[in-house]
């Protein structure tokens, strides 16, 4: 089944919010931010900036009518600066004209002195000075200060990893329109249309059935419109207020990059202790995480890290402690995996420098502690499945049968300039939000008297192919074709608080809530059709290939017709259901609970080969078994496995924040300084296995989540570096510190020399 | 006014000579599908098709419109995603990008559709690999490529062997359009160019004229400030372009585009350069950014310049009825600072061409291998007789504030045997001779480094049977 948005993106003819034909007297808006990483703003004089041709109005916070906040968990960020800055491109003011030109050039013209004010952007500077943004977690399971004297191996060590930009490609932005009677109707290229009706009605001090929010579809997202497509849209609206007409606010590149959240660069310090024979006993770890200036969802991101402090393996002795820790970066937010694969990229340093120390290969130490069923992790979950040890299982089938490592021994002893470097990346991700109030989601179905249905959720389209799966899992539920089906545009008036598009889970949630209000309708549709056709009550009735079937027989009735007299009947042709995701609880004085629905699962194996010389590398491949459940769609599930392993490949290799030592100004602030992966990135084979299987407890149609897990197989390609690296010169000590940029790779190679 | 075909039908805009193409379709003629997504020409969301008229046929190119200023319209055929969608359904080429699974959230996809029909405009024997390579210059970020480049793969299927000799040629935009991959009103736009009056004045050129060649740099530095200033176009200017090759002196014209020397074949015999400008830029910049601009650019890692100095070229500078010679490297005076005088004009670089006896070698390493600035880039060309170096040229990017040319490096080597000793006392000497910054491309320590590295890279790669690689590590 092919991704039903594709048709018209390859025509050039899917809308994205630049693409709106917009009324003549609309306003496009321009944002003043502030220059300096922290200070005060001493003067802001916007007088010579609003007296220029075209400029309609300058907002800035004294102007908001309602609250001036946009945070979400912890209500610590203001929409535009009062007195103090902290960060570069935090706005300022939002200035109103008749071009975009104009609305930038008038930002030039207002006059904003500052003073500057000391600033921090290392976290661990932030800790020492008591910066934080939420009081410190820890998840602990078993003792581990009683293990450490049992274990014959212990390492200890710091591993980094660096930020990353989402490069989404198409940029933040928004547009607002008044309606009757003191309602504006946004469009947003938002994940969370609710998170920006909410912030938009408090910051106007409206009543939230005022705000109506429409998406259409995002050009990539990535977690960086779950919380930071607000501001513009909330602009946009605050706009609209005050000057009664339409404004849009899009944001280009450069603006994005410099002024929005990143994925969290974490500082973190591990110990881990291992018998002799490779059986991991102990493992600590203290994450420092890069928050920014602002939470935004930084302590739910730093959960998610705890929750993945182990991954894929069971280690019974446990303490984990995240701490958030505020600089004065622009707040960092949702990326992919949020969290997750910073915990990851942990542990795996500590298992590579343990089996470096113990002169094994990582692979015994990974293999030997793989999860098995039952196992609990350190927040008291069992593990439910089995996935993690059969994807391992079948990777290293593979890697058995085709004789990997002898032909990369035998490659490595007959080359001098070119090695060849291998590693194992075993993936285990829980799959709902841990904040358990947002596993929830609904659905309006809407079948028309044409036969036709139209679809509305919570659900986004960002690319990642939901809206395809939405409407297999209708087509599906009623028996009916895929033509069909429309899904609708996720509109707060048609789908009310909803969750944002994240976590992966919005096919599972969203689906199920179209699998139960289509359910309803077919139910009320083939007791119809049972009466009408005359079956006896109690036959069996059903609708298979768009034809009503009783007892398993084809009758003359068929989808449109029935439709048509069920109508005239006066049956309800539409259902309105709500899904909440059973059987999860969570207690966080305790950090004990079940948070997850289910696990998801896989293993990636990836090989590379080292330029020596250069100190490059080239990716030759990565196959991957994956646990998707039972898909429903291969084709898009496909696609977000390989899209995801690339950007996890692009995060731990080439993608590098570079800020300046003085300034702390961001350096790499555009696709010119900031280089994410390429067709020439891409590896030369990428081979995808499905681990087909069933599990209790699974997403719509035993389907599983798929968006974030995929990105951490990215981190094997690290690792097979530092493997590669290894086989140069054993004594070479490895850096764990990502990304491993070609810079990098050379200098490691030199250090013995 | 400036006049060109869009699509299926003449158009003709107000808009200033330096406001980009860009702009002029989404805000003016109201087609959304070319997409903006950097404004700098790094990202190919915006790739559109222009087409040139020749004295027969048409030359379609993969531009970003970006950074193409709409000057450069007049008189041509400038393609957008709309130009390319059949009345109905999907092309071939269209068709493949879904069954593939190519295109997830669509920002990107119709820039990767344009560059891979310029890619068929482009060859009458399209293969796999190049197809895929046609979209070095089309960042996704969604779908890891994979599905991508399986799509540039089943795409030169379809198209298959063109029967035309020419690509250019009216009888290749038949077997497009008959393989439904183009519209059938392509083969009507050359009537319509030729009798459209794209006869131009030569521009008026004042003291604040900026001059402009592919733009490629200017117009991602500084579009903005160049929309309301006086521009001089050279690629309106005729004769600017040619390479020729004449008593063993390679003559290339500084409005050449990287694109013209790869298609010339001018670098064919000489080592790796040819292989090597496949890493200078983007298709799409390649189709537009020239040799003179890159010299004159005076960027210190520009890749042409590193291998020009290597190549010990000459430059031929227009004042103007009057014309000077001056040696490359002796041109670059500091950081962006050229021996240039206000009304001189660089018109063509020359040099000797490569007999057997020379061996020459490109080296490059950058954050990202494609589409991306250097961090440090070499030249090196031997000419070499009975196994010593009778001269040696060296040249190296991104060490200093201009293009170097490793001026003790290349006489320490002149008359050395080649060993790995010689090689070794290269690396040590161009290290000792270049002084480096810490920048976004990479610390002074690493640059430093680097070029040692590439400078033995130029042995390893020419010398392999003379010298031992495993000690120059």
């Amino acid at each position: 089944m092919k991704h039903q948005d594709a048709m018209l993106h390859v025509r050039g003819a899917s809308l994205f919010v630049d693409d709106f034909k917009l009324p003549h007297n609309l306003l496009h808006a321009a944002v003043l931010v502030s220059p300096v990483s922290h200070g005060l703003i001493e003067k802001l004089e916007t007088g010579a900036a609003l007296a220029r041709p075209g400029v309609e109005m300058i907002i800035t916070a004294k102007d908001i009518p309602g609250k001036n906040q946009i945070g979400s968990i912890i209500k610590d960020e203001l929409l535009l600066a009062e007195k103090e800055l902290y960060f570069i491109g935090q706005p300022v003011a939002v200035v109103l004209a008749d071009t975009p030109q104009k609305a930038r050039a008038a930002v030039k013209a207002i006059e904003l002195e500052t003073s500057e004010l000391p600033s921090v952007v290392e976290p661990r500077e932030a800790f020492e000075k008591g910066m934080l943004l939420a009081p410190p977690r820890t998840f602990s399971m078993g003792n581990t200060a009683e293990t450490w004297n049992r274990c014959d191996c212990i390492v200890s060590g710091r591993s980094d990893s660096g930020g990353q930009e989402h490069l989404y490609l198409e940029t933040q932005g928004a547009f607002a329109v008044p309606m009757e009677n003191g309602c504006i109707r946004i469009t947003s290229g938002t994940q969370g249309p609710t998170f920006v009706q909410r912030v938009a009605a408090r910051v106007l001090k409206l009543p939230m059935n005022k705000i109506e929010v429409d998406v259409g579809r995002l050009g990539g997202a990535f977690g960086g419109k779950e919380d930071q497509a607000t501001p513009w849209a909330v602009m946009s609206a605050l706009g609209v207020q005050l000057t009664g007409k339409p404004v849009k606010l899009v944001l280009n590149r450069n603006e994005d990059i410099t002024w929005t959240g990143k994925r969290h660069p974490y500082s973190s310090d591990f110990k881990l202790g291992l018998t002799n024979d490779g059986m991991i006993m102990a493992w600590e770890v203290t994450y420092y995480q890069n928050g920014g200036a602002a939470s935004d969802l930084s302590t739910a991101i730093l959960e998610r890290t705890l929750f993945h402090s182990t991954n894929a393996y069971f280690i019974p002795n446990v303490k984990a402690t995240g701490i958030s820790c505020k600089t004065n970066l622009p707040p960092n937010t949702a990326f992919r995996g949020f969290g997750a694969p910073q915990a990851m990229y942990v542990l795996e340093s500590a298992i590579y420098k343990a089996s470096r120390e113990m002169g094994i290969s990582p692979l015994d130490i990974q293999e030997k502690n793989l999860l098995k069923k039952g196992d609990v992790f350190p927040f008291g979950m069992p593990y439910e499945g089995n996935e993690i040890r059969r994807s391992w299982s079948k990777a290293f089938e593979t890697y058995r049968s085709e004789n990997t490592e002898g032909r990369i021994r035998d490659f490595n002893s007959s080359n001098v300039m070119f090695k060849k470097g291998i590693s194992f990346m075993p993936v285990c991700f829980g799959i709902s939000f841990t904040n358990i109030s947002m596993n929830q989601a609904n659905a309006l179905v809407h079948v028309y008297t044409d036969g036709s249905v139209g679809i509305s959720t919570g659900a986004v389209e960002m690319g990642q192919g939901v809206n395809t799966k939405i409407a297999q899992v209708a087509a599906r539920t009623f028996g009916i074709d895929l033509f069909r089906i429309k899904v609708e545009s996720t509109n707060t008036t048609r789908s009310a608080n909803t969750s944002p598009t994240a976590a992966s889970s919005a096919a599972d949630m969203n689906g199920n809530a179209v699998r139960i209000a289509c359910g309803s309708i077919l139910k009320r549709l083939l007791a119809f059709a049972g009466k009408h056709l005359g079956a006896p009550p109690d036959s069996r009735v059903d609708l298979v290939h768009e034809k009503v079937m009783i007892e398993g027989k084809k009758t003359r009735l068929e989808w449109n017709e029935l439709i048509g007299l069920a109508y005239l009947a006066r049956v309800n042709l539409s259902s309105q259901a709500h899904y909440a995701t059973p059987g999860l609880h969570f207690n966080k004085s305790s950090e004990k609970g079940r948070p997850f629905s289910y696990h998801v699962a896989g293993t990636a194996v990836t090989e590379i080969t080292l330029d020596r010389l250069r100190g490059i590398f080239s990716i030759d491949s990565v196959k991957i078994v994956h646990d998707c459940g039972e898909s429903i769609n291969h084709l898009v599930d496909r696609g977000q496995v390989e899209g995801g392993l690339l950007q996890g490949i692009g995060w731990v290799t080439l993608e590098e924040l570079k800020y300046h030592p003085e300034t702390n100004a961001l350096l790499s602030d555009s696709l010119a300084t900031y280089k994410i992966p390429d067709i020439h990135l891409t590896p030369g084979e990428v081979d995808v296995k499905f681990l087909e299987c069933h599990s209790d407890n699974a997403g719509v149609y035993n389907s599983k989540a798929v968006g974030e897990p995929p990105f951490m197989y990215g981190i094997g390609t690290y690792f097979a570096i530092l493997e590669a690296v290894r086989t140069c010169d054993p004594e070479i000590r490895p850096v764990y510190s990502a990304p491993m940029t070609n810079e990098k790779i050379l200098l490691l190679l030199q250090k013995k020399r | 006014m400036i006049s060109f075909i869009l699509n299926d039908r003449e158009y003709a805009t107000g808009l200033p000579p330096g406001a980009v193409t860009l702009d002029l379709l989404r805000e003016e003629a109201g087609l959304t599908g070319t997409r903006e997504g950097c404004r700098e020409g790094d990202c190919g969301a915006c790739t559109v098709l222009l087409g040139t008229p020749l004295q027969q046929g048409i030359e379609y190119r993969a531009v970003n419109s970006c950074i193409l200023p709409v000057a450069e319209l007049h008189g041509r055929h400038l393609v957008t995603i709309e130009g390319v969608n059949p009345e109905e359904g999907l092309s071939p080429l269209q068709q493949v990008i879904v069954d593939e699974g190519a295109s997830q959230c669509g920002f990107c996809t119709p820039g990767i559709i344009m560059s891979l029909t310029a890619y068929l405009l482009g060859t009458v024997d399209p293969d796999d690999l190049r197809a895929a390579d046609s979209l070095a210059g089309n960042i996704c970020r969604c779908t890891g490529y994979v599905s991508i480049s399986k799509s540039a793969k089943t795409v030169s299927g379809i198209a298959g062997h063109s029967p035309a000799e020419c690509c250019t040629s009216r009888e290749h935009l038949e077997w497009l359009v008959e393989k439904e991959i183009l519209p059938p009103y392509f083969l009507g736009v050359e009537t319509m160019l030729h009798a459209m009056d794209a006869v131009e004045s030569e521009a008026v050129v004042s003291g604040k004229t900026v001059t402009v060649a592919g733009g490629t740099d200017l117009f991602a530095a500084e579009a903005e400030d160049l929309r309301n200033t006086d521009l001089r176009f050279l690629s309106r200017k005729t004769g600017m372009n040619g390479i020729t090759i004449l008593e063993n002196r390679v003559l290339i014209g500084a409005g050449a585009t990287v694109r013209d020397i790869i298609d010339s074949g001018v670098f064919c015999n000489s080592g790796n350069l040819e292989r090597s400008l496949q890493l200078v830029a983007s298709p799409q910049v390649r189709n537009r950014a020239t040799v003179g601009g890159n010299i004159v650019n005076a960027s210190p890692i520009g890749d042409l310049t590193i291998i020009f100095l290597a190549l010990d070229a000459r430059l031929r500078i227009l004042n103007g009825s009057d014309a000077r010679e001056v040696q490359l490297k002796d041109f670059f005076r500091g950081y962006k600072l050229l021996d240039l005088s206000p009304g001189e004009l660089l018109e063509s670089i020359v040099y000797k061409e490569l007999d057997s006896a020379t061996f020459i070698n490109f080296e490059k390493v950058a954050m990202r291998k494609h589409l991306d600035i250097a961090s440090v880039n070499s030249a090196a060309a031997f000419s070499v007789s009975g196994g010593r170096i009778e001269k040696a040229d060296i040249s190296a990017g991104g060490v200093a504030p201009v293009p170097l040319y490793l001026e003790r490096t290349s006489a320490a080597l002149r008359g050395m045997d080649i060993t790995t000793d010689t090689a070794q006392l290269a690396v040590r000497t161009a290290r000792s001779e270049v002084s480096p910054i810490d920048d976004v491309r990479g610390s002074a320590e690493y640059k430093k480094l680097l070029l040692g590295k590439l400078v033995a890279a130029h042995f390893v790669e020419l010398f392999p049977g003379q010298i031992n690689a495993g000690e120059l590590l």
